[in-house]
């Protein structure tokens, strides 16, 4: 996990970028002070402008934010941020009715004027974009749908929001100011563009094909894709790529696969992929010779990114799948430092990458534990859920080196842990490394 | 419930945010002009249309505009030559213009609508504010709407 000094340097940088519409909001030519609370409501207003703006950036898939953060890290941020400049707009008008009342009645869309009404407009996309992140999957909304609104209901809030503050606001009445704001905005909106548009072409010229698909355990398949008129793609063990399987590179049908193989082994690369939704579902169809195409590496979840005396990984269910790329690479590089690996499942047949496991065991110094929650007649190990009783005595090498621990699996295994080892275990935070994949 | 640290990273790019904010405001509140001293108590006979302009600005204007911000440079505008007729004219159709002048684009509602009494009144309360010589007659308002056609 990150340390303190840098997750403040990117919450100091956030704030900066948040304020620059207010910085230019407030530069002469600038109209005469006015109520506090009429003030207050246009600071929090630009304020939510620029953190809008931001989240943009935040999700840009910038290698240098992503790699030092985590794209985890950077989700998390974006669904907290992104719901923070929903609050802050929301309090825009409300902050404007204390010292006037009737400001309220400009909340009706079919009253007020231009300014009010692509005020009214923005905060509509902002609330359906809040809703539909929130509440998609009771609202059955597919993913490749939510997407496709997510990202244009985010660019409508921003242009109806810098709508409204010219038509509206006092203070952007000097060219400079609206051309600035108009710059700083499209500067970050257009990161997403470049995503979107740039990035697919240069994708293009990458592609990869789909030689063997290999049916694991518990509805997991192995994707193995070898590239094609290129070297590979090195990343590092634990780290995973957005896949465009059988679509086209600029197709919004891009599902974020770990990589199970290892990292020293560049020019063939695995993918394990658990049956779990729409697209997923298809994996074990597909045929040999499909293109594909793979944005990445991304990531901080990698032993290469935190080193340790030692590691104990936690995997559950289709989480092994980046740990067993970090132990294969661990392996080939003749690795010597002791680790330990506690696998959860549910069933002995369940295991998934069982034989991997097991084999990488002898290859390296890895204690493997398997815990199963519904052992077969005659288990000899563990039963149930991984424990402190598991955990604790390993969180330390045989000789007394701390352990740093990467922790992958369902979310509710995820979270239990996560208390387990940082509240109870007191492992430091730094030390603990995750990585979640549900983003909404 | 346990907050871990992007959380709390969140909350502090929150709570930076909204302290930024209201020191601005406060700053910015702390130097703004005084409003200008309000029009002196009108006579009893007078007292039904100042009440009848203190309603229409309530219902009509004040949810954009605050009188003390508005009144001093109405009060200006409508001293000067032409003025004040720019400033019903401006009423009428939302369209600004300097006495003389053609019309710019519209970039405020339209007030046509409104009976001649009620934008009278509504102008008077706004030229009482701004310490101006106010009595804004319905006929006026009329004479101008006729000049628009």
């Amino acid at each position: 996990m990150m340390r303190r000094s840098r997750l403040a340097a990117l919450a100091a940088a956030d704030v900066a970028l948040a304020l620059v519409p207010l910085g230019v909001a407030l530069a002469p030519p600038r109209p005469a002070g006015r109520a506090f609370w009429v003030e207050l409501s246009l600071a929090v207003g630009f304020a939510a402008l620029g953190q809008m703006a931001l989240q943009f950036g935040l999700i840009a898939r910038f290698e240098r934010l992503s790699r030092p953060y985590g794209i985890d890290l950077l989700m998390q941020l974006h669904r907290q941020l992104g719901v923070a400049a929903v609050a802050l707009a929301v309090a825009h008008p409300l902050l404007l009715a204390v010292e006037r009342p009737a400001a309220l009645r400009l909340l009706d869309p079919t009253a007020g004027t231009a300014g009010s009404r692509t005020g009214v407009a923005a905060l509509a996309a902002l609330v359906a974009l809040l809703v539909l992140s929130f509440a998609r999957r009771p609202l059955r909304v597919g993913y490749e749908a939510w997407r496709l609104s997510h990202a244009l209901l985010g660019l409508a809030a921003v242009a109806l929001t810098l709508a409204h503050v010219f038509l509206a606001g006092r203070g952007f009445e000097a060219a400079w100011k609206r051309g600035a704001l108009v710059a700083w905005c499209l500067a970050l909106v257009g990161l997403v563009l470049f995503l979107r548009l740039v990035e697919p072409a240069l994708l293009a010229r990458r592609p990869w094909q789909v030689v063997e698909v290999r049916p694991e355990a518990a509805e997991t398949w192995s994707v193995v894709l070898e590239p094609v008129g290129h070297p590979g793609m090195r990343f590092a063990p634990g780290q995973f790529a957005w896949a465009k399987i059988g679509r086209s590179p600029w197709s919004l049908d891009e599902h974020p696969f770990s990589f199970s193989s290892s990292a020293a082994r560049p020019g063939r690369l695995e993918m394990g992929i658990k049956e779990l939704g729409d697209f997923t579902r298809t994996v074990g169809r597909l045929p040999l010779g499909t293109r594909a195409w793979l944005d990445g590496p991304h990531g901080s979840f990698s032993t290469d990114l935190h080193p340790a005396p030692g590691y104990l990984f936690l995997a559950g269910g289709i989480g092994i799948s980046p740990i067993l790329s970090m132990l294969l690479t661990l392996a080939d590089r003749g690795d010597r430092r002791p680790h330990a690996l506690l696998y959860a499942c549910s069933r002995w047949d369940r295991v998934a990458y069982r034989d991997e496991v097991e084999a990488v065991a002898t290859q390296l110094d890895l204690e493997v534990v398997f815990v199963l929650e519904e052992p077969p007649e005659g288990w000899a190990g563990p039963s149930g859920w991984l424990t402190r009783e598991l955990i604790e005595p390993r969180l330390a090498t045989p000789g007394g080196e701390p352990r740093d621990v990467f922790l992958c699996g369902p979310l509710p295994m995820m979270s239990a842990l996560e208390a387990l080892l940082i509240d109870d275990c007191r492992v430091p935070d730094e030390r603990v490394h995750r990585e979640r994949f549900q983003l909404v | 419930m346990r907050i871990d640290r992007v959380t709390w990273t969140s909350l502090g790019v929150v709570a930076a945010l909204v302290a930024v904010a209201v020191a601005v405001a406060a700053v910015r509140a702390a130097g703004r002009p005084s409003p200008p001293p309000r029009a002196a108590v009108a006579a009893p006979a007078a007292a039904p249309l100042l009440a009848r302009g203190a309603a229409a600005w309530d219902a009509e204007c004040a949810a954009c505009h605050a009188l003390a911000e508005v009144a001093p440079a109405a009060a200006r505008l409508a001293a000067s030559p032409g003025g004040r007729a720019a400033l019903v004219d401006f009423l009428l159709d939302g369209r600004p213009r300097r006495p003389g002048a053609p019309p710019g684009p519209a970039d405020h509602p339209a007030f046509a609508g409104l009976p001649d009494r009620d934008l009278a009144a509504a102008l008077d309360h706004l030229l009482a504010a701004g310490g101006a010589d106010a009595s804004v007659e319905p006929a006026e308002i009329a004479a101008r709407r006729a000049a628009l056609r």
